[in-house]
């Protein structure tokens, strides 16, 4: 295709053109230790994986379980060049790759598990390159469940690293790493209730002028909404 | 402690209630079992990547991203619209990048949303290059739908001079229209359209009609014509049917005119983005099927979820809608509408605040769009004030 016949379309459309978000690609790494046991999930699309690595591999158009499965050492390899979990500074061994099918909002992924060696102390930490030299708009879902405790957060192309800060200020830490990015509200696994007061309270405290008695009101307003939903 | 820290507080306390949703993975029971299909799009996609893409010449990154650029508008996906950054990114944030290169940063910014970010990088780029065209003409939209039809006017008026009379005279007739010229702009532009020749051979021209009657379909609303309105947008849509926003304002105007059958159709087939969603749940609660709306209003609110959780950039114009029509809270409506009202002030923005500022009874938020209307002599039907 001629780029400047795109050029002179692409900006004629501007006009009328209407920007409107979308869901963006998205993966979930979710790192677990259990005692002294530890794994790594990483959930990608198929979608993802067909851009970027190719899993159709006879371009039929349809992308089969059988597919999947043959084509799950490239896919190992691929997370394991891009993905790195070190403790203490130093770098885990992923091992004995475990490949399933889940499915997050409506998009099919392929889930791989990965047994993962680590040293025996010190603060762990994640640095993740998945799919963001291919996308810029990539989201990566960090979980961290540790002894008990669970981290959440958000890798993107310009922030694609995680450290666990082992002090009684981590979560705030992670808070404020949310806060850092303009983006307060994207805990994942809540109930309605939380998440209805998350999305909405935010907004309706941006106005700086409200007033105690208008603070009271939108509460309840909110309170109102989201006992519609989860009753 | 101020509000915003207790705000802020409150959210904390809120994130430690978090579960990590990760559901139980299985195992397809047959190999054959198909998982996924991939669309043209999609191929297309990975046909582009594995072109042989040399970074390092900007013409061929330029081909390459703006493939991706034309693949997502088409789709409505904003991943296409990462691929084309991605391939950017070398240049980002380089002055002395080749002038294409900076118009599609600032293509793919205004497209997600990050409209202070595209108007810096086409300023820049205007200074570089004052007689690029498509640059003017990407910030003259941009200005328009900020609701500064004043300033949108003066990069319309370069375009006569750069010979691009067509696109010059429909951004010029917009421009003038949400400007106090609403019905002999109107009159103008119906003209210009009527004595165009068409030549369907050239894509070229084919989009712009396209274009240029999806404006006259809003002036036509703004005109209180909606029979005028719908058959503008019908043939804007027969010159081009992967036009969104289009697609959209018709499904508007079906909404508006109570005809949720019509408007289901016409969204039938695409993809189930956040827009797409609202409109379904609109249609549904119209339509008076109890069951269907409150399956498709949580399927709103889910993607509204899923959104939120990604940290991406929300719309707050759709946003505010839903709380408006969908959940029945004026209060919240008005906040989403006022924190709308600094990103974008077309009419549908103008009159979802006034909307939302008259159901919360806030004398002040309508004051704000009547000041607005006031100052441009901005004139729509609907916006009775």
């Amino acid at each position: 295709m001629n780029w400047r016949k795109i050029f002179s379309i692409v900006p004629m459309f501007l006009i009328a053109q209407v920007a409107l978000a979308h869901a963006v690609g998205t993966s979930y790494i979710a790192v677990e230790q259990n005692s002294d046991r530890m794994q790594t999930r990483v959930d990608l699309t198929l979608r993802d994986l067909e851009f970027g690595i190719g899993l159709d591999s006879n371009g039929d158009g349809q992308i089969t379980w059988g597919e999947v499965l043959a084509n799950s050492p490239i896919v190992t390899q691929y997370i394991e060049q891009h993905l790195s979990v070190s403790r203490g500074g130093e770098r885990c061994a992923l091992g004995s790759p475990d490949i399933a099918i889940d499915r997050h909002a409506d998009e099919v992924y392929a889930a791989i598990t990965l047994q993962t060696q680590c040293a025996t102390s010190g603060a762990i930490s994640v640095q993740s390159n998945l799919m963001f030299e291919l996308d810029d708009s990539h989201r990566s879902l960090l979980t961290m469940k540790t002894d008990g405790s669970n981290t959440v957060t958000v890798l993107t192309a310009v922030a694609r690293q995680w450290t666990e800060t082992r002090t009684r200020f981590a979560a705030w830490d992670a808070l404020m790493r949310f806060v850092g990015q303009g983006i307060w509200h994207i805990w994942i696994g809540f109930d309605h209730l939380a998440f209805l007061m998350l999305l909405l309270l935010p907004l309706a405290r941006s106005a700086n002028d409200v007033t105690t008695k208008a603070t009271t009101y939108t509460i309840k307003q909110i309170l109102k909404v989201v006992t519609a939903f989860t009753a | 402690m101020n509000t915003r820290l207790r705000a802020s507080v409150a959210v904390f306390i809120l994130s430690l209630m978090t579960i990590p949703a990760f559901c139980a993975a299985y195992k397809p029971a047959s190999q054959d079992e198909v998982l996924l299909h991939v669309d043209t799009a999609q191929r297309q996609a990975r046909m582009n990547l594995h072109r042989t893409v040399d970074r390092n010449d900007p013409q061929s990154v330029i081909e390459a991203a703006g493939n991706f650029v034309a693949l997502g508008r088409a789709q409505h996906d904003e991943r296409f619209f990462g691929y084309a950054s991605a391939i950017l990114q070398p240049w980002h944030n380089d002055a002395h990048a080749p002038t294409g290169i900076v118009l599609l940063h600032a293509d793919i910014a205004q497209y997600q949303h990050r409209f202070g970010d595209a108007l810096n990088t086409l300023d820049q780029l205007v200074a570089r290059e004052p007689n690029y065209a498509d640059a003017l003409l990407m910030r003259a939209a941009i200005r328009m739908s900020q609701g500064k039809p004043r300033e949108a006017r003066q990069d319309c008026q370069r375009l006569f001079s750069l010979r691009e009379i067509f696109a010059a005279t429909v951004c010029n007739a917009q421009a003038a229209s949400l400007n106090g010229k609403l019905s002999p702009s109107y009159r103008l532009l119906a003209l210009q359209i009527e004595r165009g020749a068409i030549d369907r051979q050239n894509t070229k021209v084919v989009q712009q009609l396209a274009w240029a009657h999806g404006v006259l379909a809003e002036m036509a609303e703004r005109l209180g014509d909606f029979a005028a309105a719908e058959r503008e947008l019908h043939t804007a849509l027969d010159l081009s049917p992967v036009d969104f926003a289009s697609r959209l304002q018709l499904c508007d105007l079906l909404l508006q005119s109570q005809r949720p059958r019509e408007a289901l159709q016409l969204i039938d087939a695409l993809s189930p983005s956040d827009p797409i969603l609202l409109r379904r749940a609109l249609a549904a609660k119209q339509i008076a099927d109890p069951v269907k709306a409150k399956e498709t209003l949580i399927t709103w609110q889910s993607a509204v979820e899923r959104s939120t959780q990604l940290g991406v950039t929300l719309h707050v114009r759709e946003l505010a809608r839903g709380q408006l029509e969908l959940l029945n809270s004026p209060s919240l409506a008005l906040q989403s509408a006022l924190v709308n009202w600094q990103v974008q002030r077309e009419a549908i923005d103008a009159r979802l605040l006034a909307d939302a500022a008259r159901a919360a009874h806030d004398s002040a938020a309508l004051k704000q769009v009547r000041d607005w209307q006031t100052d441009l002599h901005f004139e729509d039907a609907r916006l009775a004030l």
